[in-house]
């Protein structure tokens, strides 16, 4: 037993340090159908008027409850149909988009407003960063599923509010990230070099220490965008999220539950998607991270 | 603003005995708080420094690692503020509302060409960036300011394209001193501008440093630890220890008839025969352009 | 160094009361912000006097800075208002609900500590076995497939094909399993991620290069040299899980009906009952800051080195 530990563990340890990154890599086979998946799903979100074969409101309740094509369905209704005769592969179509609407615009956001307190933090130094950071702090104190609950109990719901809810996930991390990295750049040469000929301090931070965090930040994004998707959908499925009229991926889950005696195929199909689009992300996310710059500042998943 | 368009100008070299840069009585220290590693390796408190730049001479700093000369070359670039005493330009005393204005004039050229420009923009936009900064003019009309300066430090044009990680060292040098050039300014602030560089490269930049001091009747602060290139270039001599000036003068004076203690272990840490030959040689003026071209030595 | 152990102690534990003293009054401020702070604790069909009687405990024609004192003067002593369902203190609610989530979360945090730990063993020192790449193939599935979607499959496989388990309620044990296993796998997929990158750490570094020639057995050295360093980000993320307890079960509690805190936190939000949001959220704040700060403390404790920084 002891033997085998070892000899295993020699052999880890010992490995050339390119062996090693090999390791680390995810295969590549996984990355390229995580990217399609990517694109396929943005695709589909962009082209839902187009592409979907019924309009996701419409009820026939001549085929109610027709289960998908492999498990005794027909071709008309590839993903079967709910209760009321709705098509689940159009809902499907629809609520991606929503859904990709919501995480995309929520992760923008979160960048955009993490990386300016960050950058204003670490260029003003004193009292906004302390107060930044006491910001920073309570929200990775507080879960923000909490906040997010509390929001949404004291000021209703609406698209537009839960955009910028779900936005304002995850700015902490951002926030933590850019301050650190423009802390780094500001005493690098170049800057100091920009400096000595005037650059303002705009020109400074848009031309030398944004180009040289992008990376880090882009990788934050990604990972940002793994959460948003998780996040958006857990509203949506406790109700709390999308209101009815619209449907997203987690709100179908969530209505598909109640069926889930007689027609499972309503609540397994959008899951699947957001499971597979959550661990395509976290693939994508993880192989920029090893090919881009090591950092250290991703303490969270 | 004014906007200096046309050829560069060609100062009358020492027209004034009036210092162009002056350091009065200047005290610094870098606070506590916030302090990077690299200020409390390379940093250290200044105590009472005078010192005083000629117009169109060439001034050596010269001390050992830690002496405080990027200190005073962060005071006189105005990068950081001295807790007590005055810097003067051109007779005036450098305050906060004057910088802008002060930093058209004083140029730096810095120790790591390579770190000193941003490693994603193209050298062509970078050396323009100063104009288009201070004076708004767009890209088009900077093109023959931007021929100039590429030319006046013997770069040809194709380099203009290229990013910095596609350049050697010395041509990054060349760079910098070019961008440091297209402000026209009347000083040059060289903070060890050859000890990032090899033996054959830093005889070009030293040579460039003089020949640009000679035809523009630019003033240079030229900061090294490294006193055979201080010995070639400079026609004054500081000497810095800890923080405190140890010794300034002539070239002559310091190199020749040292009266400190630190600064003849200085010179005994020299191979001794390169500078006896070029002391030897000291009846010819500093800096003539008919004086053979120095190659320094091996280290 | 005793005295320096304390002054990091006592800073430490000033930083969560700031963080403490931030939360609510970020609450206060939200629940300023959505309108007339007696409709918003006491609900629309509050009777008159019960409206005059608050707004004079609230303070409301006091200026803002005294009104936010007797908030926090409240918040102390408890009294976050009255449950507009319940129809009885909003605090004595949420309480009454906390056993339930308790043995929840003790069940669930007790098996993700299990597997997480021993799973990002496995895949640190095994990284090219079988059972190595199934924890971590394992780690990045448990993270990214929500737990609502696990909750369903679950529940579709065990209870509704199989039928061995309920589909919910919390009259037996046999009502236990579904939700702890759900809600474990989500923390154990986090857990076996950090153990793993720690472990890994750890393992390349070079005092165990140094162990390994000196011929320690492996065991040894990954008992005592690998572990003990590996130990602080494994307890930060422990504390972390621990803490989130309230929220991490807010899901699973609804999907699986269990009358816990998260169930009754989304029925609240669902039927805006403002003061059992608003007590929930203090508690579950409270809790998190106070693992936290037990975290923290407890690594001043254990770790020499960070006895000696001042931070």
């Amino acid at each position: 037993m002891s033997t085998a530990w070892t000899h295993e563990w020699t052999r880890n340890i010992f490995r050339s340090s390119k062996d090693r990154r090999d390791l680390r890599k995810p295969p590549q086979i996984g990355l390229y159908v995580a990217a399609i998946w990517i694109v396929g799903c943005l695709l589909i979100a962009a082209l839902a008027q187009v592409i979907s074969p019924y309009h996701p409101a419409q009820i026939s309740l001549d085929a109610r409850l027709s289960p998908p094509l492999f498990f005794g369905g027909t071709l008309e209704h590839l993903l079967g149909t709910d209760e009321l005769g709705r098509d689940v592969l159009a809902r499907l179509i629809y609520s991606i988009q929503i859904s990709m609407l919501i995480a995309v615009g929520g992760t923008f956001i979160s960048t955009l407003l993490g990386v300016s307190l960050g950058f204003f933090a670490a260029e003003l130094g004193g009292l906004i960063d302390e107060g930044v950071m006491a910001l920073v702090d309570m929200q990775a104190a507080v879960p923000f599923m909490m906040t997010a609950l509390l929001v949404i109990t004291i000021f209703g719901n609406s698209l537009a509010l839960f955009v910028c809810l779900v936005g304002l996930h995850g700015w902490e991390r951002h926030a933590r990230i850019a301050r650190g990295l423009a802390l780094t750049a500001r005493n690098r040469l170049h800057v100091t070099a920009a400096r000595t000929y005037n650059a303002s301090r705009v020109h400074i931070y848009a031309r030398h220490i944004l180009p040289s965090c992008a990376p880090t930040i882009v990788v934050g994004m990604t990972l940002g965008l793994t959460e948003t998707v998780l996040l958006e959908s857990t509203l949506s499925f406790l109700g709390l999220g999308i209101q009815p009229p619209m449907s997203s991926l987690g709100n179908m889950v969530g209505y598909g539950r109640d069926y889930l005696m007689t027609a499972w195929w309503i609540a397994l199909a959008p899951g699947l998607v957001i499971a597979a689009t959550a661990i395509a992300l976290m693939t994508i996310g993880e192989a920029l991270r090893h090919s881009g710059p090591r950092s250290a500042s991703y303490t969270s998943i | 603003m004014t906007l200096p368009i046309g050829p560069a100008r060609v100062r009358t070299a020492p027209a004034s005995p009036e210092p162009i840069l002056e350091l009065r009585n200047v005290d610094f220290c870098y606070r506590a708080p916030r302090r990077s590693a690299a200020e409390v390796l390379g940093g250290s408190r200044l105590r009472k420094i005078n010192m005083s730049i000629g117009r169109g001479k060439a001034h050596g700093l010269i001390g050992e690692s830690g002496s405080g000369k990027s200190t005073i070359a962060k005071l006189l670039l105005g990068l950081t503020a001295p807790q007590a005493g005055q810097i003067l330009f051109d007779g005036e005393l450098l305050t906060p509302n004057r910088l802008a204005a002060f930093r058209l004039r004083v140029q730096p050229v810095f120790q790591n060409p390579l770190d000193a420009l941003n490693p994603v923009t193209p050298i062509g936009k970078q050396i323009v960036a100063p104009l288009l900064v201070n004076f708004r003019m767009r890209s088009s009309d900077c093109q023959a300011r931007l021929a100039a300066a590429i030319s006046a430090v013997g770069l040809s044009g194709e380099i203009l394209g290229k990013l910095p990680h596609q350049i050697s060292g010395g041509q990054a040098q060349r760079v910098n001193i070019a961008r440091a050039l297209i402000l026209d300014p009347e000083v040059l602030i060289c903070d060890e501008p050859v000890s990032a560089l090899d033996m054959t490269v830093q005889a070009q930049i030293l040579n460039l440093l003089s020949d640009l001091r000679e035809s523009r009747g630019l003033s240079l602060l030229f900061i090294s630890h490294d006193i055979r290139s201080v010995a070639y270039l400079c026609s004054e001599i500081t000497v810095l220890k800890r923080g405190s000036i140890v010794e300034s003068g002539s070239r002559d004076q310091v190199l020749l008839d040292p009266k400190t203690d630190y600064m003849k272990s200085l010179l005994r840490a020299v191979p001794n025969s390169e500078l006896g030959v070029e002391m030897a040689s000291r009846s010819t003026p500093y800096s003539q352009p008919t004086e053979p071209r120095h190659v320094p030595a091996q280290r | 160094m005793r005295r320096n152990a304390h002054k990091v102690f006592a800073s430490k534990i000033a930083r969560a009361l700031v963080t403490l003293v931030l939360m609510v009054t970020s609450v206060f401020i939200l629940m300023r912000c959505a309108g007339d702070p007696v409709t918003v604790l006491l609900g629309p069909d509050a009777t008159p006097d019960m409206r005059a009687a608050y707004s004079g405990e609230l303070g409301l024609d006091r200026p803002i800075l005294a009104q936010y004192l007797a908030y926090l003067h409240n918040v102390v002593r408890g009294s976050l208002g009255v449950s507009y369902v319940y129809r009885q203190d909003a605090l004595g609610v949420v309480l009454s609900h906390l056993p339930l989530t308790l043995i929840l979360t003790c069940c669930a945090l007790t098996l993700a500590g299990v597997t997480g730990i021993a799973g990002g063993i496995a895949a640190a020192v095994f990284p090219a076995s079988i059972v190595g790449r199934a924890s971590t193939i394992a780690s990045v599935v448990g993270v990214c497939v929500p737990s609502f979607f696990l909750a369903i499959v679950l529940m579709l496989v065990f209870s509704i094909h199989l039928n061995w388990l309920p589909t919910g309620g919390a009259e037996s044990w046999r009502n236990l399993v579904l939700p702890a296993v759900t809600m474990a796998a989500a923390s154990s997929a986090v857990l076996a991620r950090y153990t793993r990158v720690a472990v890994r750490e750890s393992l390349d570094s070079r005092y165990v290069l140094a162990a390994f020639a000196r011929g320690i057995p492996f065991r040894r050295i990954l008992i005592h040299h690998v572990l003990p360093n590996a130990a602080a980000p494994i307890l930060t993320i422990l504390g972390l899980l621990i803490g989130g307890a309230v929220t991490g079960s807010t899901v699973v509690e609804t999907v699986f009906s269990w009358p816990g805190i998260g169930n009754l936190f989304v029925t609240s939000v669902g039927s805006r009952d403002v003061p059992v949001v608003q007590a929930i959220v203090l508690l579950a704040g409270t809790a998190m800051i106070m693992t936290n700060l037990a975290v923290d403390l407890g690594y001043t404790w254990l770790d020499p080195r960070s006895k000696s920084s001042e931070t």
